[in-house]
């Protein structure tokens, strides 16, 4: 998966868990931190849900608690280790 | 650790209550169901395989960290010839219960494991999901579970004869949920149905064991407890009216979505449960 195509993942997860975002998260890179996308625990969690699903990947937890960017994520979408 | 009143919670709602939905003998812990099919027939095999791990036999001097109602030491008295036990917990329903089956040669003390402190060594010990009370969530988060888990198996390891025997058994928390609604079933029970506890990562065990006891077996026991777990439920429901009149519509509906939870629980892999055979390191055995 390219850059955009993991951003195209990316905004897609955070609407399905948030979609009041719609229209405000064309700003969003892989430097933004998962706290400025404003979801708690519970949002987050199921952000990451909506994104295995896309990428038909299973994230395993321990690298999950290292994620504090949108990088991350694209890393361990990518099958990569954190 | 869970605090006396937050052990309460869990275990003191009423004797009579966990009896109506729990097997004969009140053991509120994972049953093995390999080869039978009642909830009893369960709950013997599980106590048979911790026994064997514990290494209990008749003149071996055995101790039960937290107890529950009594039984695993019921069981090692009755079936496995121990004539001198002692059992610990922080619930005096538990504890009051323990007494009440009159059992040769057993004492039962209302005490945390951080205070314990005998004067005579044992040679079994088990210790059946008892740990999921040695941190609370808040502690994990700080980092301080690893080392309060070594704490408690080197008081069991002091507690111990050379040669001991250690049967233990944990629930595993291993997978986060992904949803919203599990999400909230698992935070609900973890705070409101066992305050103060938390479920431990296998890898937590493997690390604070160290250097004081070493691992002979681990057998892991998901789906096992997942039965067990439904039989619970089963049980309980078939005396869903009796636990409303007399313990009232909340504590019936908050032990159906615990115990509903917990089956999904396991399911999903979010939780299992692991039984060790844990052997003592003596101390010459380290030695250059």
């Amino acid at each position: 998966m390219n850059d955009d195509q993991i951003l195209t993942a990316l905004r897609k997860a955070v609407l399905d868990v948030a979609p009041q975002l719609e229209g405000k998260l064309d700003h969003i890179t892989l430097d933004s931190s998962i706290d400025g996308l404003g979801l708690d625990s519970v949002a987050t969690m199921e952000m990451v849900g909506s994104l295995e699903d896309q990428v038909n990947v299973v994230f395993p937890d321990e690298e999950l608690a290292k994620v504090t960017h949108l990088s991350h994520l694209a890393t361990l979408m990518r099958g990569q280790r954190i | 650790m869970s605090t006396q009143a937050e052990v309460e919670v869990s275990y003191d709602v009423s004797n009579d209550f966990f009896r109506l939905w729990l097997d004969e003998k009140m053991n509120y812990t994972c049953g093995i169901w390999d080869g039978v099919d009642t909830l009893e027939a369960a709950q013997v095999q599980k106590l048979d395989w911790l026994a064997q791990a514990a290494g209990v036999a008749p003149g071996k001097r055995f101790l039960d960290i937290g107890c529950g109602w009594g039984a695993c030491l019921d069981h090692m008295v009755t079936r496995k010839g121990v004539t001198d036990a002692v059992g610990i917990t922080l619930s005096r329903a538990q504890a009051e219960q323990v007494h009440a089956r009159e059992l040769s040669g057993v004492e039962c003390k209302v005490i945390s494991y951080a205070d314990y402190a005998p004067t005579e060594k044992f040679d079994s010990v088990t210790s059946i999901c008892m740990m999921e009370h040695i941190a609370t969530p808040e502690q994990a988060r700080r980092g301080e579970h690893i080392g309060l888990y070594r704490d408690y198996f080197k008081k069991a390891w002091e507690w111990t004869n050379p040669g001991a025997r250690f049967g233990l058994q944990t629930i595993l928390r291993n997978r986060v949920p992904r949803n919203k609604a599990d999400l909230h079933d698992i935070g609900w029970l973890t705070y409101h149905i066992f305050p103060g506890g938390l479920s431990l990562r296998l890898e937590d065990v493997v690390q604070a064991v160290n250097p004081y006891w070493e691992i002979m077996e681990i057998r892991t026991r998901r789906v096992d407890y997942q039965l067990t777990c439904a039989e619970w439920l089963n049980r309980l429901r078939q005396n869903e009216a009796h636990i409303r009149q007399t313990w009232g519509d909340t504590v019936f509906d908050d032990y159906d979505r615990y115990l509903r939870t917990c089956v999904r629980g396991f399911d999903k892999h979010y939780q299992s449960l692991a039984q060790y055979a844990l052997r003592r390191i003596d101390a010459a055995e380290l030695k250059a």
